[in-house]
């Protein structure tokens, strides 16, 4: 957490993005709840900081929740400052983007959503949106497929 | 799927992927997801889809057993998918249909599973041959096909034959499908393009 604070605090958004990805890939590798969660706090600060409304005294704020850990509550609390409409879906949209990612390292769609509590159907529509599946090869083609499938449905 | 029902096709799901499916997905407050959950359910009320106890326990844990990065297992396979595995495992001339990459990469692509996780991780990934071999043994030369192969399929089948440009229809079904999270490539829809 100290590495967050410390991209946090310089508003280093990023060291933030950065921070994200290695959490996630630890998050996988070590199927890791705490990683995960992490990840998805670096990235939904390098949102936030982006965000119209972040003042020092929020930052301030958030700075002293890293260091106590208190971590859903700098959820509530930037909800409670930054106007709705900036804010309002960003936590939930952190926990997709982080689970999808987590995904794309090879851990299960469902385990990778469990880790950051995102919604399954939400981390299936996401992924189906970026170049993840290109990214895991299978070998049989289309064609084999249809194959066994004709083989299957018509002959019996 | 009512369709394929009608020309002989059989369909059948765990409860544990009734419970992803169509359990979950109502009980979430964005309502995005009630209209495929709700279809679903229509189709198990039809009994176009027969909902049946399975356990894939086992397979689950030979399955995430197979991998390993610096001593720990890779989980790659969930509840869902290990029980649809067993449910064709128990059932006769079987076919499984498995929208997510990584458990078909698993059965049908190993080693290039492999390859693919020591990229993410940057590091070397031990395979545990036993494991594998057992869960192989237990899976067999199981076939899977994706939702896309079944809306290719009843295209074959005349599905889309009231459409002006059915082969129009049947591209863009597919490109909905890959973008609702069903694992085709970009490579994979150029297949498609060029079969049909």
């Amino acid at each position: 957490m100290d590495k967050i604070l410390k991209a946090f605090s310089v508003e280093n958004i990023p060291e933030l993005r950065r921070l994200s990805r290695e959490y996630s890939r630890r998050a996988a590798m070590e199927d890791s709840d705490e990683m995960a969660n992490r990840a998805v706090l670096s990235y939904f600060l390098s949102k936030v900081l982006q965000k119209e409304g972040m003042d020092a005294g929020l930052r301030e704020r958030i700075a002293s929740l890293i260091k106590k850990q208190r971590i859903k509550e700098i959820y509530e609390e930037v909800a409670r400052a930054i106007p709705k409409k900036f804010v309002m879906e960003l936590p939930d949209k952190a926990r997709v983007k982080i689970a999808a990612r987590i995904h794309g390292h090879g851990v299960s769609l469902k385990r990778a959503a469990e880790m950051t509590d995102a919604p399954l159907p939400e981390v299936m529509d996401y992924v189906g949106k970026t170049m993840i599946p290109e990214r895991i090869r299978t070998t049989r083609s289309v064609k084999s497929r249809l194959a066994m499938l004709r083989r299957r449905l018509l002959d019996s | 799927m009512e369709f394929l029902a009608r020309k002989g096709a059989r369909f059948e799901i765990p409860q544990s992927v009734r419970e992803e499916s169509v359990v979950r997905p109502l009980q979430l407050r964005s309502r995005a997801h009630d209209l495929s959950a709700l279809s679903i359910q229509r189709l198990i009320d039809r009994e176009v889809i027969t909902v049946s106890e399975a356990n894939g326990d086992q397979l689950m844990d030979l399955a995430n057993h197979v991998f390993y990065v610096k001593g720990r297992p890779i989980h790659l396979v969930d509840k869902g998918e290990a029980d649809a595995l067993a449910l064709a495992v128990d059932a006769k001339d079987y076919l499984v249909g498995i929208d997510e990459r990584t458990t078909t990469s698993l059965i049908e692509n190993p080693m290039g599973l492999k390859e693919h996780l020591e990229k993410e991780f940057h590091t070397h990934v031990m395979f545990n041959e036993e494991n594998y071999n057992a869960f192989v043994a237990k899976v067999g030369k199981i076939g899977v096909v994706r939702s896309s192969e079944l809306v290719a399929f009843a295209y074959e089948q005349g599905f889309f034959n009231e459409w002006k440009d059915k082969r129009r229809v049947l591209l863009a079904g597919l490109y909905r499908l890959k973008y609702s999270g069903c694992g085709i490539t970009f490579k994979e829809l150029d297949e498609y393009h060029n079969l049909f």
